[in-house]
């Protein structure tokens, strides 16, 4: 009893332990993120891992040969018995399937990654341990009946899937049968509650060393051994990866716009402009553009300017913003080539409210000086004046 | 041998139990009100009163559903388990009124301070500093009351039910003194005595050990009472009651960090917290297997008796929160889960699922037991099994959808890497699911009110027993224990040393975690740049806690692209050293707040927060028109300010003298800026100029830091 418990312990905390050495690993090639460092632990536990799943071909090899064997005498002493042929030709095919499988991710470790492959070995070792069980468990029926039979026994039902799980969590818990249970009695009585002291149960046991380690393990790579990235290592990896990605992405668009560059654009893109408008700008410039008498922000819609009307100046304000007078500065919330479509439209609603907004502030801009905000070196200093005030 | 006869009072089991189903009623139906306050604004009634704004209601939802009905759920069971598992009356009959009626003032008093403003901010920690002496002064009535009673007892062992209540006792006695360490400010307003990430330390380490020790370890000794009382089975196994009682109120006090992850929480500490949580599964699920167990050979009862599949569902439910409880510790699920309604979902599967029905079982054992009759109506019970079971599964359901896909919105990006989705769009998106939420909330309380009806009709069939005969033999004095005895059973015998024990048990995760945080100073390091919030500025704060803003906005970015690139540069230590009590939230129902200042204008705040959504289109926050009329409380500045100095904040000496005209000044800066920038007239002495002064200065100093102090 206590050796099968002790057993049971053991292969569960392994069990625990074999996906946690790979997630450690996964960790560990996360941590090293920017710069990875091939560590020689890396090649240990893919290599070990292949020579388990390398070991495990001989049990198959052998439990198929039994199954074979066992699978001929049953159909021998069973004449009526089903075609034994397809059965062992079926065994065959899981046999020679595993292997190619095998072989094939034998020859792919350069392909995948190193925690994708030694997830897919563990997959492997897992269909094996699955097929040694399939095995053994249908060799032992077919001898299980065929003695039955040779001692003229009554042929015994083998038990259904219910009846199997039935005693599987019996037996993992460790559960003596009802009528036995007054052995155990503790002869405590409080209040009539009796107890009875049944040993816990293997598994739980097991869990609970299990995740005793986990915790060493978590500790030990994050403040011992350096292995796993604390939160601001994980921070920069990510704020690193996600700098390239957005700067491999405008490399192939033309969202290279700043204010010096930007042109007044037309149709789809004023539209486009109107969207990002409604669902960013509405909150102090109102819908139709021309704010409030009170509002938050001024009248986009008039002739007067605080900070400049050509499109150069509106882009200048949206992207840095005017944050002493509640204007935020947009660009990191707003990509170049929208700020170009918002300063578009802004420039086509123009007079298009005729009352009912703030009333006009700053100066008023006319058209024609329009003539020289297109050209970028007369914008520049537009802005620098409108700094200065 | 002679036996002494004596008798059981039930009449305070029958208090406890009628305050019991009271109280939560009342708090279910806050709840359920609350959550439809979060789908309708409009519920806030804050154009006519600022009490039940939802700031204010939900502090009162969650401390009357945990002190008031769980609390009296805990006392119904001790005052009716105890002496009958020590066969011998309660203690003192003075001290047991005492309990009750000081229990129920407390939660009185709670109910209305809350309600009117008066808040420490401090999640199920915020009653003011004369309650929290009112409940220490109760806790310890309480405590000798049920020490009276073990050490006058009549059965030599004590059962694992009473470890279960010594425990918490001791635990929470600890947590309830420690953080309500405060300075008082004046009658019903304090200070936390700790700042910024101390602070947080401190409450999380208790808010999380009072899920610990006021839901479930007092909740697990009623199990191990009734659940074998009524299936009418032996306890399963003694030993795994000792291995998960000692394991789990050992490791369960380590776990708090695990609210702070991915916080400005030294990182250590962090890791304490998810590695104790992951060893904290098998501890609570012994506890679990223990009451499932014992139902072994009893299962045909489960299908009839109605009390059976209250528990059932209860200790399956705690099975599940408490498996979920330690995967949400996991970083990367609290990534996801933090400040989100999956937290909200979790806590609901623990709270109506293992607190509530585990709550019902018991009332409809008891209440037929104390009135000497049969249950009116068992299909009732099973009626309201499966209401309630119902509103679970639709209260959980939509916040957990609604966490996923609020995550993966706020964390969206286009590719030319500018966030997705603005925090409104997601508020939009998760509204229906609120609503769903407050329905299933409803179903679970017209459950309750079947459940009242049942239980109401099962007293008039029957006649109040106030008093049951007993009798037992008196302990011998002498007493050699048996040669096979285990050595636990010293323990059971000796409850003043199961007492002490369990306080170191439970003192070591606390000290490991808390003294170095507060000692050692590389844990929080200093930011030069970050001052003390001005007189104006710090009254303005002392607004934002008592709206219970904090139920909504947190004040904690955490390290993540998504969350800087939408509120700004992730939040640092020593931001906050100067914030008694610290206001990093637990939720986010609205936007994080940690760098709100000078993100918008003075105007933006004005017109927000008179009418939130005129300005954000789709807000569903309260409107808060009473700060525009409150006149700051200018009396109060110089008590506040040497109370922060007292603790260590740095203002100068005596600059309570000069503190007020600092006020005048700066809120006349603000008062003139909206007027002349935006056509604005208010007074410069209203509530509203504090409030847009602190907003203003929240997370601002770190970015007058001198560029060459970074790295």
């Amino acid at each position: 009893m206590t050796q099968h418990k002790i057993k049971f312990i053991f292969l569960t905390c392994l069990t625990f332990l074999v996906p946690m050495m790979a997630w450690a690993q996964e960790v560990k090639d996360a941590a090293s993120g920017v710069a990875p460092i091939k560590s020689s632990f890396n090649l240990d536990i893919n290599t070990a891992l292949i020579i388990v799943a390398a070991l495990l071909l001989f049990p198959i090899f052998a439990a198929a040969k039994t199954f074979i064997i066992g699978a001929d005498n049953y159909s021998k002493t069973k004449k009526s018995g089903p075609s034994n042929n397809t059965k062992s030709g079926l065994v065959l095919i899981m046999l020679f399937s595993s292997q190619l499988l095998f072989a094939q991710t034998k020859a792919a470790p350069e392909l995948i990654s190193g925690t994708s492959f030694t997830y897919l070995i563990l997959i492997v070792i897992a269909i094996e341990i699955a097929l040694i069980m399939f095995l053994s468990s249908s060799t032992s029926g077919f001898i299980h009946s065929i003695t039955h039979e040779s001692i003229g026994a009554e042929y015994v039902e083998a038990p259904s899937l219910i009846q199997r799980f039935k005693n599987l969590w019996n037996k993992s818990n460790n559960f003596i049968p009802i009528e036995e249970e007054s052995k155990l009695d503790t002869g405590h009585s409080y209040d009539g509650i009796r107890e009875l002291d049944n040993i816990t149960p293997p598994w739980f046991t097991a869990a609970f060393l299990g995740t005793i380690l986990f915790g060493i393990v978590y500790l030990y790579t994050r403040h011992v051994s350096h292995t796993a990235p604390l939160q601001i290592q994980e921070y920069e990896t990510a704020m690193a990866q996600a700098e390239e990605e957005k700067n491999a992405f405008l490399a192939t668009q033309s969202n290279n716009i700043d204010e010096n560059t930007v042109r007044l654009l037309t149709g789809p893109d004023v539209e486009a402009g109107k969207a990002i408008f409604l669902q960013k700008c509405v909150a102090c410039h109102s819908e139709n553009g021309a704010s409030k008498p009170g509002g938050v922000g001024p009248n986009l819609t008039d002739d007067h300017w605080i900070h400049g009307g050509s499109v150069q100046n509106i882009f200048a304000s949206i992207k840095n913003g005017w944050p002493e007078k509640g204007m935020i500065s947009w660009k990191d919330q707003i990509a170049p080539k929208q700020m170009a479509q918002i300063a578009s439209f802004i420039k086509s609603i123009k007079g298009t409210v005729a009352a009912g907004g703030k009333e006009p502030q700053g100066e008023v801009y006319t058209e024609s000086a329009a003539a020289t905000t297109t050209d970028t070196a007369a914008a520049k200093p537009a802005v620098a004046d409108t700094l200065k005030k | 041998m002679s036996l002494d006869k004596f008798t059981y009072d039930n009449r305070y089991p029958k208090f406890f139990a009628m305050a019991t189903i009271f109280w939560g009623a009342v708090g279910m139906l806050l709840g359920v009100i609350a959550a439809f306050q979060l789908a309708f604004p409009v519920l806030n009634f804050s154009d006519y009163f600022p009490h039940i704004a939802f700031g204010r209601l939900r502090p009162v939802h969650t401390n009357a559903v945990i002190f008031a009905f769980v609390g009296n759920g805990i006392f119904t069971a001790v005052y009716y388990a105890l002496p009958r598992l020590l066969k011998t009356p309660m203690y003192s009959k003075a001290l047991s009124r005492i309990h009750f009626w000081g229990w129920q003032l407390i939660i009185v008093l709670a109910a209305v301070t809350l309600l009117f403003g008066f808040t420490t901010g401090k999640e199920y920690a915020e009653l003011e500093w004369p309650i929290d002496i009112l409940i220490t002064l109760i806790w310890v009535v309480f405590g000798i009351n049920m020490f009276g009673t073990i050490l006058t007892r009549r059965e030599r062992h004590l059962y694992v039910a009473i470890w279960f209540f010594i425990g918490s006792w001791v635990t929470v006695a600890m947590l309830h003194i420690v953080n309500s360490f405060e300075y008082p400010v004046s009658f019903m307003k304090s200070y936390s005595w700790y700042a910024g990430v101390q602070d947080a330390l401190v409450q999380w380490w208790y808010g999380h050990n009072a899920v610990a020790f006021f839901l479930t370890t007092p909740y697990l000794g009623l199990m191990y009472y009734f659940l074998p009382k009524v299936a009418e089975r032996p306890i399963y196994s003694y030993r795994l009651s000792i291995v998960h009682f000692w394991s789990l109120i050992f490791l369960y006090i380590w776990a708090g960090p695990h609210h702070l992850l991915y916080t400005a929480l030294p990182d250590w500490a962090q890791s304490l917290g998810t590695a104790f949580s992951i060893m904290l599964i098998l501890p609570s699920w012994g506890g679990m297997l223990n009451g499932l167990f014992t139902l072994r050979g009893a299962w045909d009862k489960v299908r009839e008796n109605p009390v059976l599949k209250f528990f059932v569902v209860a200790v399956t439910c705690y099975g599940m929160a408490t498996f979920e409880g330690p995967l949400l510790s996991l970083k990367n699920v609290n990534a996801i889960s933090h400040y989100s309604d999956w937290t909200v979902a979790h806590v609901h599967i623990g709270a109506l699922g293992w607190n509530g029905f585990l709550t019902f079982g018991m009332l409809y054992y008891l209440i037929p037991k104390l009135w000497n009759t049969k249950l009116y109506s068992t299909k009732l019970a099973s009626t309201h099994f499966w209401i309630g079971t119902l509103g679970i599964i639709l209260y959980a359901l939509p916040m957990y959808w609604s966490a996923f896909r609020a995550y993966f919105m706020m964390k969206a990006f286009t590719p030319e890497g500018m966030l997705q989705y603005e925090f409104i769009d997601v508020v939009k998106t998760t509204l229906p699911f609120y609503i769903m939420r407050a329905v299933g909330g409803t179903i679970f309380l017209v459950g309750v009110f079947v459940m009242i009806y049942n239980l109401i009709k099962t007293a008039k069939a029957g006649s109040f027993v106030a008093s049951e005969d007993a009798e037992a033999a008196p302990l011998a004095k002498e007493y050699v224990a048996p040669a096979n005895s285990i050595w636990h059973s010293f323990l059971e015998r000796k409850p003043l040393l199961l007492l002490v024990l369990s306080l170191v048990v439970v003192g070591i995760g606390g000290m490991v975690e808390l003294i170095p945080t507060f000692l050692v100073k590389e844990n929080i390091p200093a930011i030069s740049s970050v001052k003390p919030y001005t007189p104006l500025e710090l009254q303005g704060r002392d607004i934002y806690i008592r709206e219970g803003c904090y139920n909504c906005h947190s004040q904690m970015i955490r390290p993540f692209r998504y969350e800087v690139a939408r509120y700004g540069e992730y939040s640092k230590a020593g931001e906050f050293v100067y914030d008694h009590p610290f206001q990093w939230g637990s939720k986010r129902t609205g936007p994080d707040l940690a760098r709100i200042g000078g993100k918008y204008g003075n105007a933006w705040h004005f017109n927000h927060m008179m009418e939130p959504s005129a300005v954000v289109q789709g807000s569903i926050m309260p409107t808060y028109p009473s700060l525009y009329d409150n006149i700051i409380d200018k009396g109060s500045t110089n008590s506040k300010i040497h109370a922060m100095r007292k603790m260590g904040v740095p203002y100068p000496v005596n600059y309570e003298a000069i503190a007020n005209a600092d006020l005048d000044k700066q809120a006349s800066a603000i008062a003139t800026g909206l007027k002349t920038d935006n056509k604005i007239d208010v007074k410069s002495d209203k509530e509203i100029i504090a409030l847009i002064a602190y907003l203003q200065r929240i997370g601002k100093d770190i970015k007058l830091e001198p560029k060459t102090a970074i790295q």
